[in-house]
């Protein structure tokens, strides 16, 4: 560093170079930040492993009966919210017809696949002490119930989950839980432990290399750096196929490189740096490193390569930011105070606007404006699948970029997602009023139907054709009695006899002229006609009798036949009544609910909103704190360059 | 040559960050709210279900209920394209296949393609599918007579392939009640 010329007054120069020294304490605790960074995200990498986050991947070999399938056919679509309710219904009618235990099993886990742990783990449990399961299959809910949980930040219940896993999982999910429970011991500080267990996770599975690089961070974490440092070695020279995996080597290249420069091997820790690609998640941390690789060798015109790469790429970026100070300290290093005053002015401006911006963009929050543009995002089908639904994009906005790291966070991404069901829940209540409004006024047609066609049509003819039989019968009952009791003959003539009875009175009262021989002779065949009709009325009187008693018998059984239609009838109509009743009656109900439902979920909605913007809040305050901690000291030095010293006339400092 | 770290330093920073971020995951304030929300949604599916009950018992009871499903026994040797049934020669569902839906029948899923309402007495179910062995599309049917009593009526069809290739083996289709 050059010196200044005259001892006891400082040059510009000398006060920039004094404020790089503060620059440069202050960049070295960046540097802690720095290597902790990729560290920690390493710790988390597991949940990030592919198939960690999959669907459910419980498989039913055995379908029997069509509730399961269907069950299972919504299941593996991650139509959960559909799939609970079907289920549960047919579960509830007993429309099981065969594999109702299974059925069961798949309600825990389309449960669990729509974020209720809670539940499905008490179902399961529940399940389990009655003896009602398939080892097979509750090892693999149990597991899926543990990561759950984890991810939602029961750490006690996912052990508790683990606990209930006995025997062996199938291969590859075999692997995966070691991985997990590799992951769950390195929270509580065992990190010996998970290092033994990750070593043992094997194959070609995407999860594998995760747990290398899990391995290699316990064995750090567990004081054996060097143990670590060759498990991280391996990884970064194996064959990356995908993008996850190249992610994955960046990553560990970056780790490496910060743990070399701590060990103040910076030649090494190059070697590392340079291999991480340069449009990398990773690449800005590479860039820092590299610059503080060059700074170590004491090579600043180098350093400044990465740096100022660095230095033109978003602000927001806490490694930018480092950058813009890394790059004017280079600058004094190689004595261009020029350039390391424009660097600094330069960085000083970027960092006021970048602290406007923030401003901004917490006012933003405050007001809830980001939050309509990130739920605007959203696809409100995605309510259906519950914990395995996406979480969100972010929309085109300049606040969005401070969101990328909040959304890696698990109690974001759950409280986003949980917010995102609740709305989806809100439609569904307003689809099911509207359903229940249109049911309700298809029952009430229905019921006044029912009433016009049978209480007031149909049954009221059929009732009085009754009421007009049973008058008959009773007049015929009394006629017969009185016939009965007189012995009267003629009371049972026919309708014919009674009309040739009646012809005849009436030729007997108006005889044709002639002679008095001729008039008797008439009277006479008259006399004999009649004769002959009344005899066969009284000689048939006894069996006339009897059949008149038996046609009354088979009127009365046709009347209590009606009679019994007729009851029948108003039984339906009264049911029929009844049951449209009990119908509008549980849409009341049912609408009810849902009205009470409402507000609950309005509530639960405002206060998950709450969550997310202070969490947002507090990131972005944080955000602004190490900003200011770097405008500060590029303010200073930039006093520093601008003050002309005791002599120039400027008030002291 | 110098850097400006410690291990002690990473040490101690590694500890506030694990701690940190254990502190945000088990929030108290977080896990409260979770509770809520997975309390609200176990209510909001109860009611779910007694309306599913409801429309059940209004639209398709059970003297009248008739419902078709479909399984298959297939491997991706075979993409079901579309199904499409008729019951007493009126269609009475179409369906076209997505790939999700493939796989989800592949693993052991079964979907139901119809539920509706037929009268007491016989009836006869039709089915005709479009399937694609290789790269020919074929047409296949299968047809099924069943009576309808007081209870519901659950058919199945079923489509069973594996390992076809195109011009060898065909695919089978077939129909049966579920008892």
């Amino acid at each position: 560093m050059k010196q200044g010329t005259e001892s006891g007054k400082k040059s510009p120069q000398r006060r920039l170079a004094a404020a790089g020294e503060l620059a440069r304490r202050l960049l070295g605790k960046s540097v802690v930040r720095r290597v902790c960074a990729p560290l920690l995200a390493g710790c988390l990498a597991l949940l990030a492993a592919p198939g960690a986050q999959a669907g459910p991947q419980v498989k039913w070999k055995d379908v029997r009966d069509p509730q399961l399938g269907k069950a299972l056919f919504n299941l593996y679509q991650d139509r959960n919210f559909t799939g609970i309710i079907e289920l549960s219904h047919a579960l509830h009618t007993q429309k099981l017809r065969a594999q109702s235990q299974d059925a069961e099993l798949a309600l825990v886990m389309l449960d669990l696949s729509y974020g209720l742990h809670r539940r499905a783990g008490a179902r399961l449990a529940s399940l389990m002490n009655r003896g009602d399961t398939r080892p097979d299959i509750t090892n693999q809910i149990w597991f899926y119930a543990a990561k759950i949980r984890y991810q939602r930040g029961y750490f006690n219940q996912a052990e508790s989950a683990l606990a209930n896993i006995s025997g062996a999982l199938p291969w590859e999910l075999e692997q995966d839980l070691q991985s997990f429970s590799a992951l769950l011991m390195m929270d509580r500080d065992q990190y010996p432990e998970a290092a033994q267990l990750l070593s043992q996770v094997k194959g070609r599975t995407g999860g594998v290399p995760f747990a290398r690089y899990n391995t290699g961070i316990a064995l750090i974490q567990a004081k054996k750096k060097d143990e670590g440092r060759a498990v991280l070695d391996k990884l970064v020279q194996t064959q990356a196929d995908t993008e996850e995996a190249r992610t994955l080597r960046d990553r560990a290249h970056v780790s490496l490189g910060y743990l070399q420069l701590l060990d103040n091997q910076p030649q090494k820790a190059k070697a590392y740096f340079e291999q991480v690609r340069l449009k990398s998640s990773q690449s800005n941390e590479a860039l820092l490193g590299l610059g503080w690789v060059h700074y170590n060798l004491g090579d600043f015109s180098r350093a400044l390569v990465p740096w100022m790469e660095l230095s033109g790429r978003n602000v927001a970026d806490t490694n930018v930011q480092e950058a813009r100070v890394a790059v004017p300290y280079a600058l004094i290093k190689l004595d261009a105070y020029r350039q390391a005053k424009e660097q600094y002015e330069f960085a000083f401006r970027s960092f006021k606007e970048e602290l406007a911006r923030l401003d901004s963009t917490i006012a933003s929050v405050k007001k809830g404006a980001y939050f309509d543009k990130l739920l605007a995002q959203s696809r409100w089908e995605d309510g259906e699948k519950g914990w395995y639904g996406e979480v969100y994009s972010l929309p085109a906005a300049a606040e969005s970029y401070y969101f990328t790291q909040m959304l890696a966070r698990h109690d974001y991404q759950e409280t986003l997602k949980n917010y995102r069901d609740l709305r989806y829940l809100e439609q569904k209540l307003n689809v099911w009023s509207t359903d229940l409004g249109a049911q309700g006024d298809t029952v009430a047609g229905w019921s006044t139907d029912v009433d016009n066609r049978v209480r007031r049509g149909a049954a009221a003819t059929f009732a009085a054709r009754v009421n007009q039989m049973r008058q008959l019968r009773d007049g015929y009952v009394a006629e017969l009695a009185r016939i009965e009791a007189q012995h009267d003959a003629p009371g049972l003539a026919s309708e014919k006899e009674l009309q040739q009875l009646a012809r005849l009175k009436s030729l007997e009262a108006s005889p044709p002229a002639g002679s008095a021989e001729q008039a008797q002779a008439y009277r006479t065949r008259l006399r004999v006609l009649r004769g002959r009709i009344l005899w066969n009325v009284h000689s048939q009187y006894n069996t006339r009798l009897f059949n008149m008693k038996n046609a009354l018998a088979e009127m009365e059984k046709t009347i209590e036949t009606a009679t019994a239609q007729q009851n029948r009838l108003a039984d339906a109509s009264q049911k029929a009544a009844l049951s449209s009743k009990n119908l509008q009656q549980r849409t009341k109900i049912l609408n009810n609910k849902i009205t009470q439902l409402r507000p609950r979920i309005t509530g639960a909605l405002e206060s998950l909103e709450d969550y997310l913007k202070v969490v947002a809040l507090q990131d972005m305050e944080k955000r602004k704190q190490i900003l200011s901690e770097f405008l500060a000291q590029v303010a200073f030095s930039v006093g520093q360059a601008n003050d002309p010293g005791p002599g120039g006339g400027t008030p002291k400092r | 040559m110098r850097t400006f770290v410690t291990i002690a330093g990473i040490a101690a920073a590694l500890a506030c960050a694990t701690a940190g971020a254990q502190g945000l995951t088990s929030d108290q304030k977080f896990l409260s709210l979770d509770g809520k929300v997975q309390s609200l949604k176990a209510d909001v599916l109860s009611v779910g279900e007694e309306i599913k009950a409801l429309e059940e018992e209004l639209l398709f009871p059970p003297s009248t209920q008739f419902a078709v499903f479909l399984a298959a026994d297939i491997d991706s040797s075979i993409k079901l394209v579309s199904a499409q049934i008729s019951v007493d020669g009126t269609v009475v569902a179409n369906h076209m296949y997505d790939t999700g839906q493939l796989e989800a029948l592949m693993g052991g899923g079964i979907q139901q393609l119809h539920l509706g309402n037929v009268k007491t007495g016989p009836h006869k179910l039709s089915a005709a599918y479009m399937a694609k062995v290789g790269k020919k599309v074929s047409r296949y049917t299968t047809e099924y007579s069943f009576n309808k009593g007081k209870d519901p009526v659950y058919l199945e069809l079923i489509v069973q392939g594996k390992d076809l290739q195109e011009g060898g083996k065909e695919p089978r289709f077939s129909a049966k009640e579920w008892k």
